[in-house]
């Protein structure tokens, strides 16, 4: 680039930098190519693409104040880091959960209402979903979980409807320290009680307004609704009759127990 | 004194927080204002100058509200915030020159690329292959904190004295007589604090009372112990190097060399902004910026893609000030980044502002109706009765307020739930009549074997599912007598839901809006839905806005219909302006004539349109 504060008088030379400059971009385009889709955090490059994200992904999700971002920094540091909400995604593009490891892009996406429909936009934009982790404050009173119900079922919704089987998924009860915490078994219940009202409400709620005739964009959406129904046709929602699995164990990102789910992840990155 | 000063990135990564009281678990003010900041981008801000930003926050489930100052840097993003209780002239001016000192501190230390280094994974990645935003900065945070601390101090000490002088003087009767802002009386003054309450010397009158917390030991306000009492304090608040000529301790040379540091940055600074705008005009860029992408974005290749951006949102009716703040948006979101390879800046553009609509109409709660509604009706009140979930309806004149309360009375009719219209429109002529049309439709509708005009067995319009609540016409006070006859009407006849219409009213009068507020005390609906036309353009920001406004401090709308929005084709403006003016949720649409013509509202639809 310090050659461009030079004069224009010498236009040959002008012409073999753009030269030496084209193909540099070319090849940076090729070594880039599968990187694309994968949002880089902060600052520069927030550009996502609509392109499908091919790398191998293990994406962090859960509502507000679960500790995503804390586990995600334990995860990728070994330290154990003071967050606030945040709102944009992590990402570490070739993570290694060991050495040993095969290396898969790790995001973890924000859990505010507003941000959420960037997690959903990139699982559906992702062909190589490794599995899912998602977060749930344990210590959140039971009659409270409805929302986090919603989000959970929000995801199932995309990755049950997926072309090829499914998503595994990692119900990650977090703050199992807490004296308030509940068991991962109930909370299982309770989320599959939630998800069985809101597939119920789901049905009785309008309808949302359906794209204009004279619109020339592919019918994403019509995808969508149709797919619903997978999901909605079950009665009685469990877990169990998913496509993808669904395991729910606790931890505790304060006191570093998660070496379970570190098996978990362990496994599903090495399928 | 501020409650404290947190910088964090926008992934929620907090690289630094001091809070000079050293209270503990002050995070959740910080979360409450940044939840606040995505949820209501666009609510009350005083724009001190171009950097530094004020907003009120009020916090969830509890009434105390603060102010906070921050600055977001672009290249890195970082958030520089400090909370203070209440706004005042004396916290204000604080937190504003503590700021300043934090930024220029941290230009100085060019903390700010090597974070870009280390976001960009430049400088080696751990064996996870992840390169830390502190990565080999904590040294350099470190002494950020030692040259913070210390100048932070020194400014208390200074504007302690010039502002705290005269109470000291009122409070301590050893000092009792001397009004000049003498040093030897501070001195006097703090010595005498030092035996009385044990606490750290070197700091003068109110702050020394609430500094006792405070674990920050700091070489020179210690050693200044030792300081010759005849030293002259300077009452100018300003960092003024030369006015600490006379002191010569540790913490005289700390902040001398913090001055040459922030002295000497600023020349580097204006070197460099002139190199950069040299690269500026080459060929190269002009190639990158409309073909080959991987191009660093400025303000000035933005300009005139956001105003053909802007253009195109104004021809939706969408409000110029509402597209300022989107392509601001989108300015903010794209300067300093790379394009992607092979996209122009037009293209990037586009993206953002897709991006920037979808976060601007996606509700930032849930918005789950039927659930709300089941949770209040499933418990009993305290006297055994149903507690019904009750609706009420403003809005401009003609807006549909009725014809959508209708539609919304169908849809939960049809969710076997018994509902009472409430015919609060005591003003226009023929208002219960129309009502009372409606609900004989709706009781058609429900039970075939209706007779229209026939009384149920309460003797009232509609049948066992629907029914309507009249009581004639009269002024505002009827108004608040009806809906609260109403409401225990409902429970005693165990209805789940009460829709409330209210009588047309032109946002910009004030007469026509004040029953408003006693109107929503009184009644206390559960939801207050506004009825806005998509046909009505920029006004609909105003709209919005009085609406909103009208109930009061502790009162705001819930929801938006957005009525008539088969009539405008692809301009659907108005529901970014409505949003936009209140931070508030769309949940349904209107599209049609009939009562199943109510949809709720779907963003990418939405934005679809808006967009293509």
């Amino acid at each position: 680039m310090a050659l461009n504060n030079q004069e224009f008088g010498n236009i040959g030379l002008i012409v073999a930098v753009l030269a030496v400059l084209l193909s540099t971009i070319g090849f940076l385009l090729i070594g880039r190519k599968s990187k694309i889709g994968v949002f880089s955090g902060t600052g520069g490059g927030r550009s996502e693409k609509k392109i499908s994200n091919k790398k191998p992904t293990l994406f962090i999700a859960g509502p507000s104040n679960s500790g995503k971002t804390a586990l995600f920094h334990w995860l990728t540091t070994e330290t154990f880091k003071t967050t606030v909400i945040s709102q944009f995604p992590n990402t570490c593009e070739d993570f290694k959960l060991s050495s040993d490891d095969k290396s898969v892009s790790l995001i973890e996406f924000p859990g505010n209402f507003k941000l959420r429909y960037k997690l959903l936009d990139s699982l559906r934009n992702s062909t190589n979903i490794k599995g899912i982790v998602f977060l749930v404050d344990s210590t959140v009173d039971p009659k409270q979980l409805v929302e986090t119900a919603e989000f959970l079922y929000q995801i199932l919704n995309i990755t049950e409807n997926r072309k090829h089987n499914g998503v595994d998924i990692l119900i990650a009860c977090n703050k199992s320290e807490s004296f308030t915490a509940r068991p991962p078994q109930k909370i299982k219940t309770v989320l599959e009680t939630e998800i069985t009202d809101i597939i119920k409400r789901k049905k009785q709620s309008l309808g949302s307004v359906k794209k204009t005739a004279d619109s020339n964009v592919d019918d994403d959406e019509d995808d969508e609704m149709e797919n619903e129904n997978i999901l909605d046709s079950m009665k009685d929602f469990k877990f169990s009759a998913l496509e993808g699995e669904v395991d729910v164990i606790e931890g505790s990102v304060l006191k570093q127990k998660l070496s379970k789910w570190q098996e978990w992840m362990h496994e599903v990155i090495n399928k | 004194m501020f409650d404290q000063l947190v910088i964090f990135t926008p992934t929620g990564e907090v690289l630094y927080e001091y809070n000079p009281l050293n209270k503990k678990a002050m995070l959740n003010q910080v979360n409450a204002f940044i939840s606040h900041l995505v949820n209501m981008p666009v609510s009350k801000k005083d724009d001190i100058n171009s950097k530094l930003t004020i907003i009120n926050v009020t916090q969830e489930k509890s009434t105390r509200s603060f102010s906070a100052m921050f600055h977001i840097s672009k290249q890195p993003e970082l958030y520089f915030v400090i909370t203070y209780a209440e706004q005042s002239l004396e916290l204000n001016n604080e937190a504003e020159s503590t700021l300043n000192l934090v930024l220029a501190l941290w230009d100085s230390l060019d903390l700010n690329q090597s974070i870009l280094e280390n976001m960009k994974g430049k400088s080696g990645k751990n064996e996870h292959n992840y390169c830390e935003v502190l990565q080999d900065l904590n040294e350099t945070i470190k002494t950020f904190d030692k040259y913070f601390i210390a100048k932070y101090e020194d400014s208390i000490k200074k504007i302690g004295t010039s502002t705290t002088s005269n109470k000291n003087v009122k409070e301590k009767s050893n000092v009792k007589g001397n009004n000049s802002k003498d040093s030897i009386s501070k001195q006097n003054k703090n010595q005498s604090n030092t035996k009385s309450g044990g606490r750290k010397w070197g700091r003068d009158g109110n702050m020394v009372e609430e500094f006792h917390g405070d674990t920050s030991t700091l070489d020179f306000s210690e050693d200044s112990k030792n300081g010759t009492p005849t030293s002259n304090l300077v009452l100018d608040p300003t960092f003024d190097k030369d006015s600490f000529g006379e002191r010569t301790n540790k913490g005289e040379f700390l902040i001398k060399e913090i001055d040459d540091l922030l002295s000497s940055n600023q020349k580097e600074q204006n070197i460099s902004d002139a190199k950069t705008n040299s690269t500026l005009n080459s060929a190269f860029g002009f190639l990158q910026k409309h073909l080959l992408g991987n191009k660093t974005i400025t303000d000035d290749d933005l300009k005139s893609a956001l105003t053909k951006l802007k253009d195109q949102l104004i021809t939706k009716n969408v409000a110029p000030e509402a597209a300022d703040f989107l392509t601001q948006q989108v300015s903010r979101d794209l300067v300093g980044s790379k394009t992607a390879n092979w996209t122009s800046v037009e293209n990037a553009a586009h993206e953002s502002l897709t991006k920037a609509i979808t976060q601007i109409l996606t509700p930032g709660v849930s918005v789950d109706l039927l659930h709300q509604i089941q949770k209040k009706t499933s418990q009993p009140g305290p006297d055994g009765k149903k507690v019904p979930y009750v609706f009420s309806v403003v809005g401009v004149n003609g807006v549909g307020k009725s014809t959508n309360l209708s539609k919304l009375a169908f849809w939960l009719l049809q969710n076997n739930l018994k509902v009472l219209i409430v015919a609060c429109d005591t003003f226009r002529s023929g208002a219960v009549e129309q009502l009372r049309v409606h609900v004989e439709n709706l009781a058609q509708l429900t039970d075939e074997s209706h007779v229209r005009g026939s009384k149920n067995k309460r003797g009232k319009s509609g049948n066992d599912y629907v029914e309507l609540f009249e009581a004639g016409y009269g002024g505002s006070d009827l108004v608040t007598k009806i809906a609260k006859q109403a409401i225990k009407y409902a429970s005693d006849n165990d209805f789940d839901i009460v829709l409330m219409d209210t009588a047309g009213r032109r946002h910009n009068d004030a007469t026509l809006m004040s029953p408003l507020k006693s109107f929503a005390e009184q009644a206390k609906p559960d939801k207050i839905i506004m009825v806005g036309e998509a046909l009505v353009g920029t006004d609909s920001v105003q709209q919005a806005k009085n609406f909103n406004n009208a109930f009061g401090k502790n009162r705001n709308l819930d929801f938006f219909i957005v009525s008539k929005c088969d009539t405008v084709g692809g301009m659907l403006g108005t529901m970014v302006n409505m949003v936009y003016a209140t931070g508030i949720p769309i949940l349904f649409v209107g599209v049609g004539q009939t009562y199943t013509d109510l949809r709720t509202l779907s963003v990418k639809w939405a934005v679809d349109t808006l967009m293509s």
